[in-house]
């Protein structure tokens, strides 16, 4: 019980895994439609929205993550944007979760395929 | 610019905490915009709601994105309401019998009282389909003793409309039209109007338009047609505009269409012409021809009495004239299409079912106390732990809100279906379907009633379960028997005013029923006819040998079918409120004059009777012959009276043989009408109303005074409605042009007039019946919950020796001493609101005192019934296991 709360203090979700890697690629046009868009376009299914942005307030708490409010815009229906930064902790966690994953897989992978055929 | 669905994005706006709202409406519509542009609007528009609904379902209602959890100390104002409301629907689902037992009831009450207020809204409030009713007044004709709501002529009318005495004054004149065409005969009412009608109103078309001068010029008399016309005639063409209609000689070419209810919210008329198109030149510009009722429309700031004297000063030069009308009465819009009997009953019909709610109430309001009684507990740890009262005050209250709003839905659409059951079992327009529906105000009414139910029915036991915690057992314990007495009391008293109201009226209609008529309505068949003047030539209302060939043709095939036992032609016997009197002249030099205010009354009714008649009908000969086949037109005329007349006019002697005369009397010519000879005495008949007395009446030969219109009456051995389609048949082989405008069953016809009465009655009663039971329900329960509060007492006194039948009788004595309170407060309800009952009360008087006497004995039979469970289950009580569980 102690050990698995432990470790989701440390380790990232599914979710927050994806969100924080749409915006290390985005870069500075990190915000809530493009980081969607990107997690998206890049696994091919819908992620649930709430889940996404309750997802970016969690990695703010904890301190991964930077916002900042930004300009509005017309296409937005005059609404302003919040953008999201990589914070120095929580590029060191999307780090060592990497590798992590990596650990974990390496030389599975042969395996995986033996399992799903 | 595209936009997204409008009422996800509004749905969003309000459920997201503000924080939040910019970034995730904003990021939705740059998304949305995106969308659109790759895979079209409506796909955009179908994800935008998706991804609504599951924002929605994953976040909580204004709660911030970071916190899902509640803080343990909200301070915004819903917080505490929503927690409040989450408990009480979690102890729903703890008792959910009771709970729906409650919903239950509760649905009843409130979709009875939804369904009452949406028929006395229809008939009573809802706004007529005019501009601004309020500033809208009709002006009638006063002739004291002799009519208060008559016609005025038409160049008074235009004198009125000249002098300003209103902003605009327009004149209406019904009629009947009896249209021909492709689409068949058929008989409508029609309202000759003045071309300001719909002007004055602030009514047009809602397809096509007015007419012009113009259209009014022309050879083909523009007409307007009502929407339920214009559906049943014409299919709802939307090419209606431009068709013709024909009455007679008369061609009407359709230039526009009403909207929906216009045709009901006066008089019914489904046809408007100009009048100057319709009525000659003649009886328009002549002071004698009293055709119009005048409606206008009342200037700014104007008022009824102002205008009303107005109008008298414009008279009074014409007082001297002859023949003057009256006196103008002025009459509100909204006044003059309430029909007072009408809404007296809808009015007491309201109170009966606010009395039924009431109970309701009462009765959640016990059981919720009943329920409160076990969680005294709960309450009283909470106030520990430092609750304040008006903290667990609210908290009681959203609970039974919790209870309400669920029973409030499940009422209204009760209500729905009552409304159409309703509607659906009214006599024919009592109740018109496009006015007595649940719509907007009536739903609004339902939610004000459902928050009051939850009120009513949680105030009591919220108050004193908050203070009973404060409290010692004891002094609670009084305090809830207290409330539980008054709320009993109050149920009988309740029931019996519903249940003493109930059987006026139900009394009432049996007396109407049981009046002695006269005639026996059930095995007549009524047929109105009307000749084609280009077959027959027309006559302009008055009688003409012409029309007596076709009429004896018609009677003979008639009577020649098969389940005809006797066929007769005249007048309809029955007409509701009919008051038809005419002036006449005795052979000793009496003479009584219709339209003198003191000779009125004596002057007698008076109706054209064929041979047979008199059988047709079952009313009685007392004295000489009846008519017969030579009563014709040009032989001298015969005339029979009916036992009141010969009994005011010929007191002690027979009035065979005695002569009268019809005609006007001109000093030097002498009467413009032959004598006509008294041969018969008939029993008095019913004519006007079963509970209108019979008067002094006059019956002529309808063949000595031939009419174009008139009715064939047929007394059949078989049912008269399985004869229509023969009779028709039978019409048709005479002439197929012969207008048959009605064929009714006479019982049908005495039905009528007597369904508001009999419909209320029936509807009352039902009401009864339930709280009745109701009110035995809530004795009982109420009781119960008494008396199992006093299971420690009763318990101890067995321990001690007490009688068990002492016991008993104990509990009974205090079901009687609430009895007796509630009946003595119910008789006072009951006779004060009985007596706005009076005026729709036929033979009955409001005070009736057996009616009382049932009425308390029925529900003191059921208050004691109700109070004897409990009184038994008190005696047998095992006082050691009581005491053994304190």
């Amino acid at each position: 019980m102690l050990s698995i709360d432990a470790m989701s203090r440390e380790s990232l979700g599914d979710v927050e895994h994806f969100v924080l890697v749409a915006i290390l690629r985005l870069g500075g046009e990190s915000y809530g439609a493009a980081i969607l868009d990107e997690i998206e376009a890049r696994t091919g299914r819908e992620v649930a929205r709430s889940a996404v942005y309750i997802a970016m307030r969690r990695l703010e708490d904890k301190g991964l993550l930077a916002s900042r409010m930004g300009e509005a815009t017309a296409v937005r229906g005059g609404r302003s944007k919040r953008y999201f930064a990589l914070t120095k902790a929580g590029a060191r966690q999307l780090a060592q979760s990497r590798r992590e994953f990596v650990e974990m897989w390496a030389g599975a992978d042969h395996l995986l395929r033996k399992a799903t055929r | 610019m595209r936009r997204p669905p409008w009422l996800a994005a509004w749905l969003l706006r309000w459920w997201l905490h503000p924080a939040d709202r910019d970034e995730i409406l904003g990021d939705l519509e740059e998304q949305f915009a995106a969308r659109a542009a790759l895979h079209g609007e409506r796909a955009a528009a179908r994800w935008y709601g998706r991804q609504t609904l599951g924002v929605c379902w994953r976040q909580r209602w204004r709660r911030p994105l970071a916190n899902p959890r509640p803080s343990p100390i909200d301070r915004r104002p819903f917080a505490d309401f929503w927690m409040d409301a989450r408990h009480g629907a979690r102890l729903c689902r703890r008792q959910p019998r009771f709970a729906l037992g409650v919903m239950a009831v509760l649905a009843l009450g409130i979709g009875a009282a939804t369904a009452m207020a949406a028929v006395a809204y229809g008939v009573l409030f809802r706004p007529l389909p005019v501009q601004d009713e309020a500033s809208l007044a009709v002006v009638y004709d006063v002739r004291r003793g002799v009519a208060d709501a008559a016609p005025i002529s038409f160049p008074r009318f235009q004198a009125w409309r000249a002098s300003g005495a209103f902003a605009d004054l327009a004149a209406v004149s019904y009629a009947r039209a009896d249209l021909s065409g492709a689409e068949g005969p058929e008989r409508v009412m029609a309202a000759r109007v003045s071309d300001n009608f719909f002007a004055v109103l602030g009514m047009s078309p809602v397809l096509g338009r007015m007419w012009t001068v113009a259209d009014r010029a022309a050879p083909d008399i523009p007409a307007i047609i009502s929407d339920g016309f214009w559906k049943r005639r014409f299919a709802a063409d939307p090419a209606v505009v431009g068709r013709a209609l024909y009455e007679g000689s008369r061609t009407y070419v359709v230039v526009g269409v009403m909207p929906p209810r216009f045709e009901r919210w006066r008089r019914e008329a489904h046809l408007w012409v100009p009048i100057e198109r319709s009525e000659s030149p003649r009886i328009l510009g002549s002071r004698g021809y009293h055709i119009v009722s005048p409606v206008g429309r009342l200037a700014p700031g104007a008022v009824v009495d102002v205008v009303q004297a107005r109008l008298d000063a414009l008279d009074r030069p014409f007082e001297q004239e002859r023949p003057f009308e009256g006196h103008a009465r002025v009459v509100a819009l909204r006044e003059d299409v309430t029909d007072p009997q009408l809404a007296r009953l809808l009015l007491f019909a309201s109170a009966g079912v606010g009395l039924t709610w009431l109970v309701v109430c009462a009765n959640v309001a016990g059981l919720m106390a009943t329920r409160g009684a076990q969680r005294t507990m709960e309450v009283a740890i909470r106030v520990a732990v430092g609750a304040r009262r008006s903290r667990i005050l609210r908290q009681l209250l959203v609970e039974s809100l919790v209870i309400a709003l669920p029973s409030g839905a499940a009422g209204a659409l009760l209500s729905i279906w009552v409304v159409d059951a309703l509607v659906a079992g009214a006599p024919a327009g009592l109740l018109d379907a496009g006015s007595v529906v649940v719509d907007l105000p009536v739903l609004l009414f339902a939610s004000a009633l459902t928050i009051a139910s939850a009120a009513l029915s949680g105030i009591l036991p919220a108050i004193r379960m908050s203070g009973a915690a404060l409290r010692s057992t004891s002094q609670a314990l009084r305090l809830r028997r207290r409330g539980a007495s008054v709320v009993v009391v109050a149920e009988i008293a309740a029931a019996l005013a519903v249940l003493v109201g109930a059987s006026l009226l139900v009394t009432s209609a049996a007396n109407v029923d049981r009046v002695p008529l006269g005639f026996d309505p059930n095995p007549v068949l009524n047929v109105h006819v009307n000749l084609p003047s280009a077959r027959y030539g027309s006559a302009d209302g008055k009688d003409d040998g012409r029309y007596l060939p076709v009429q004896r043709e018609l009677l003979g095939r008639l009577r020649a079918l098969p389940g005809v036992e006797a066929a007769s032609i005249g007048g309809i016997i029955f007409v509701a409120g009919g008051d038809g009197r005419v002036s006449v002249s005795f052979d000793d030099g009496r003479r009584l004059l219709n339209g003198n205010p003191q000779e009125r009354p004596l002057a007698p009714g008076h109706l054209f009777v064929g041979p047979d008649y008199m059988s047709v009908h079952g009313a009685r000969l007392v004295e000489g012959r009846d008519v017969t086949h030579d009563d014709l037109f040009g032989a001298p005329p015969v005339v029979l009276v009916n036992e009141t007349m010969a009994r005011m006019h010929w007191p002690g002697e027979s009035p065979i043989g005695k002569r009268l005369n019809f005609g006007l009397y001109r000093p030097r010519q002498g009467y413009d009408e032959p004598w006509a000879e008294v041969i018969g005495v008939v029993g008095d008949i019913r004519h006007a109303g079963v509970a209108v007395p019979a008067r002094p009446e006059v019956y002529r030969s309808a063949l000595q005074y031939p009419r174009q219109e008139f009715d064939l009456v047929l007394r059949t051995s078989v049912p008269p409605e399985t004869l229509v389609p023969m009779v028709r048949a039978r019409i048709r082989d005479v002439d197929p042009e012969i207008l048959i405008t009605a064929t009714r069953r006479l019982a049908d016809v005495v039905a009528d007039a007597t369904s508001p009465v009999r419909y209320t009655s029936a509807l009352m009663s039902g009401l009864a019946a339930v709280t009745a039971v109701l009110c035995g329900f809530g004795v009982f329960s109420l009781l119960a919950h008494a008396t199992a509060s006093r299971q420690r007492e009763i318990g101890i006194r067995l321990a001690l020796g007490a009688d068990r039948r002492r016991v008993a009788i104990d509990v009974i004595r205090q079901a009687v001493r609430l009895l007796a309170a509630g009946l003595l407060v119910g008789v006072a309800v009951a006779w004060y609101a009985a007596r706005a009952l009076e005026s729709v009360l036929f033979e009955v008087t409001p005070s009736d005192p057996a009616t009382f006497a049932v009425a308390a004995a029925a529900i003191a039979v059921v208050a004691l019934v109700a109070a004897l469970v409990p009184a038994r289950r008190a005696a047998q009580e095992d006082p050691a296991s009581v005491l053994r569980g304190e």
